[in-house]
This record gives C-alpha cells, structure tokens and sequence, in this order.
C-alpha cells in the first residue's frame, strides 16, 4: 500500500505518522517503506523539520501540539532538531528584515548557473517582491515614527504590487481578515509606561525591533516575560544585520495573553572586555477579537 | 549463560552482498540503511537510535550467516527493527523506573530551547549560492497563510511539484546543518 498522492492528503499522513497518530498498521506499512525507500525516508525527514516549523509557528492544533510534545520530542535528536529549525528560521527572519532583495538585478545568478537555477531566482523574485519586498517598504515607510508604537500590521494576502500597500504611518491598526504578522518598533530610550501592543485575532507573529547602538554588544538575548518573571518567549544570540540596525525579535502570538509583558534585551559582553548592556521595555498586549 | 554475539567479518560480509554488487556500492547502501534506521527510530521515541540501528543490522547480518533465506533486505532489516525497538522500549521503562530520581526528570516537558549559534547560521545562509538562499527564504516565509498552502503557492511559480520544492529544502537544510557543524567546531564565524 501506497502513500496517497495527493499532496495534502500525503502531508498530513506524513505528519500523523510522525506524530504517532496513525493506526498501528498503517504506521508499520510506512515504517517498512521509510526503512526501504530512500526517497520516501528524505520526505518524511522534511515533513518532520516542516512538522517542527508548525509546531514553533503555532500552527499546530492542541491535540497536534500535545502528541507532538508527548511524542515527537521523546528522543533526545528531536529536540536538537527542534532547536535547529528555530535557529533557521530565525536566521531566514533577520536576513530577511534587512536586505530584502533586488528583482531588478538578482543577486550573482550567471548565465554559467544554468537555465534552472535563473529559472528559480526568477520564480522565487517574483514571489519575493510580493512577500518580503512590500514588507519592508512598509517598515520603511513607517520609519520615520518615533517614540514606539506599532508600525503595521502586514495583510495576510500578498498584494499585488507594492505600491498596493497603505504607506500610512497611521497607528490605528486596520484589522485585516487572515493570519498576520505584527511588527512593532520600539523607542531607542524605553518610555517607562507600557507600549501598547495591539494583537488581532488572526495574528500569529509578532516582530519586535528593538533599536541597539554601534556601540553596544554584537549579539544580544532577548527574553519576554510576565510582570511576575515568568518566562514566556527567548531568543539567544540575536545579532543585528548591519550597523544601525535593530536587533529583531520574532515571538509566536500564541504565548501572549492579553496583559502587560517585560522585554529584556541583554547585551553579550564585548570582545574588547566591555560590561554587557541591556535594555528593558514594558509592553502591553491588547488582543482585539 | 550463553556468550554474547558479536559481528564477525563473515556476517557483515554477507550482509553487504545483499546491499550492492561492489563494495563501494554495498557500503554506501549500508550507511543509508544505517541513517534510515536511526530515524526510523528517532521518530519512534527511542533514547537510543544509534545503538538500536546497530543491533539490528548485526542481527539481520547473523541470520544471513546462518542461512536464513531473505526475498527483499529492506522489509527484512524492518521486521528485525520492529523486534529491536520493542526491546528497547522495554529497557527504557526499566530504566525510568529504576532510577526514581530521574524519571521525574524524563517526563519533564521537553527542553526545546537550545541554544544555537545563530551568528553561525546566518553566515551560512550568506554562503549558499542566491538562488538557493532566496529559495530557503521563501520556504520559510508564507506569512498570512498555512505554510503548506504557501508553499504550494511557491512551488507552483517555480514550476515544479509540491514534493520537489520539500525536497529542496530539505537539502538546503542538510547543506546548512553541515555548515553549521563546521563553523560551530571552528569556533564560530571568523568574519
């Protein structure tokens, strides 16, 4: 017995194989073919690591979440896993804030790379341009607010064009239909007072951009906690992409209830033997239905 | 108490006739074999997946040395492993429960923080060729939809199957892990 050829139907089998879901013979027919098949043993691996990227994105249902926890981090290697794919990702993030790229002159792709890999660079650029391109033309058009407050709230559908997103600095935040990422701009100095942070229904990220100087560490821990100190979100090792820019930290919304939280941004000392700096800011998180 | 069998030349000999014609082909089958099993065990929980997988390619290389007539290898080698994990299942409970202290400790949630040296990744990813570091990017962008449903937005611009692009990326991770190792061992990004 195959797997089923449909691609959702064959993901979420993969998934539930994973996720010890499946009934028991169905789970040893796939066992054998993993064991037998190298090409089917590399999809599962890539469901797996695809599994994990749900499961940090919070896309994963409750039942999901739990098997998952119960039984996909059992052994010791899922849980290094688990860690690799977060660090990716957050990598992908924070190269992706800084230098979106260029359609215009794609990034060294020869004609000595083959008709395949432009093929792909153009295909991906196009998809680029909707995605990551309008993303930071919104964040650059938002820039010139000061003083903390949130940027924009990214619509879920990719628009068309660039120029088809709203460049208004506007901070009423335009409750938009569908999943969507929040990107927040912090003040250089904290405010003291909570800085509000707006969460509609359908978000699931939330990007926080704490500004850091030249000067200060090259990487830097971020943690978020409740006022009583429990932890809810951290990132280690967080680096901004060039000089002057912010130091990004990306948090699933599904840890943040409605309630105020404590942004610590705790600065690695320098090489050159320089104390640590850190940096604390009040949040509110307002969720809106 | 019967002595403790261990692989001998002649077993691991007629395992890899089984895996290949040449022993540079039979080899390489093996370590393939050996990488399915681990994960194979991986996925089912066992606490030790590389130990597992070895137990159960000598002992599919003693039944070959035995005699034992074998149709197809990889459903073989499964039945075995089938066998080996419930054994350690076993010894993983007998161990939860003998040491009291530390079971307390194996049924703790999981620790999903590891730290990671990102500034490790992110030269990584600034090594891989533009188009591949504009495909891993895109792979793992998607936001405002499922992933799945993105990716499939994404593997249908590229025009190629949903399967391929996961294919793909999964390479692209596997080239990344492998940088990562490196620069971890060297200590970190030099630049």
């Amino acid at each position: 017995m195959r797997l089923t050829a449909d691609d959702a139907g064959r993901e979420a089998e993969l998934r539930a194989y994973l996720l010890g879901a499946l009934p028991a013979a169905r789970q040893d027919e796939i066992d054998e073919q993993v064991i037998s098949d190298a090409d089917l043993h590399a999809e599962v691996q890539a469901t797996a690591d695809d599994l994990i990227h749900a499961y940090l994105a919070g896309e994963l249902t409750p039942e999901d979440r739990d098997r998952f926890e119960a039984h996909f981090l059992a052994s010791p290697p899922q849980r290094e896993r688990v860690a690799f794919v977060r660090g990716l990702v957050t990598a992908v993030e924070s190269m992706d804030a800084a230098a979106p790229p260029s359609p215009v002159a794609p990034l060294g792709v020869t004609p000595a790379a083959g008709r395949a890999s432009i093929a792909v660079w153009a295909a991906v650029a196009a998809g680029l341009v909707a995605v990551l391109g309008a993303g930071w033309l919104y964040l650059q058009n938002a820039r010139p607010r000061e003083g903390g407050g949130p940027i924009a709230e990214r619509p879920s559908a990719a628009p068309s064009s660039p120029a088809a997103i709203d460049p208004s600095p506007d901070p009423a935040v335009t409750p938009a239909p569908g999943p969507t990422v929040v990107a927040l701009r912090l003040p250089a100095r904290s405010p003291g007072q909570p800085v509000d942070l707006p969460l509609g229904a359908e978000t699931r990220t939330v990007r926080l951009e704490v500004p850091v100087s030249d000067g200060d560490s090259a990487t830097f821990d971020a943690v978020l906690r409740r006022p009583n100190g429990e932890e809810v979100w951290r990132e280690e090792g967080l680096a901004p992409k060039r000089f002057g820019a912010p130091i990004v930290v990306t948090a699933p919304t599904d840890v943040l209830a409605d309630g105020e939280y404590v942004l610590t941004l705790q600065g690695e000392p320098t090489r050159e033997g320089s104390g640590s700096s850190a940096s604390r800011y009040r949040l509110r998180v307002l969720r809106t239905p | 108490m019967t002595a403790r069998w261990s692989l001998t030349h002649e077993a691991l000999g007629q395992l890899l006739e089984r895996l290949g014609t040449d022993p540079v082909t039979a080899g390489r089958e093996y370590e393939a074999l050996r990488a399915r099993l681990v994960d194979y065990f991986v996925w089912r929980g066992a606490h030790h997946p590389d130990v597992a997988a070895d137990e159960s390619l000598d002992r599919a290389a003693r039944r070959l040395e035995g005699g034992e007539a074998v149709q197809h290898i990889g459903p073989y080698v499964h039945q075995i492993a089938r066998y080996v994990l419930l054994e350690h299942q076993r010894r993983d409970v007998r161990e939860r429960r003998a040491l009291a202290g530390a079971a307390r400790e194996l049924a703790a949630p999981a620790d999903t923080s590891g730290e990671l040296p990102s500034a490790c990744l992110l030269r990584c990813l600034r090594q891989l060729p533009d188009d591949a570091r504009a495909l891993i990017v895109a792979y793992y962008k998607g936001e405002g939809r499922s992933h799945l449903e993105s990716r499939r937005a994404l593997a249908s611009r590229l025009g190629i199957s949903y399967d391929t692009l996961k294919t793909r990326a999964h390479r692209l991770r596997l080239r990344l892990g492998a940088c990562l190792r490196e620069c971890v061992k060297a200590g970190g990004p030099c630049d």
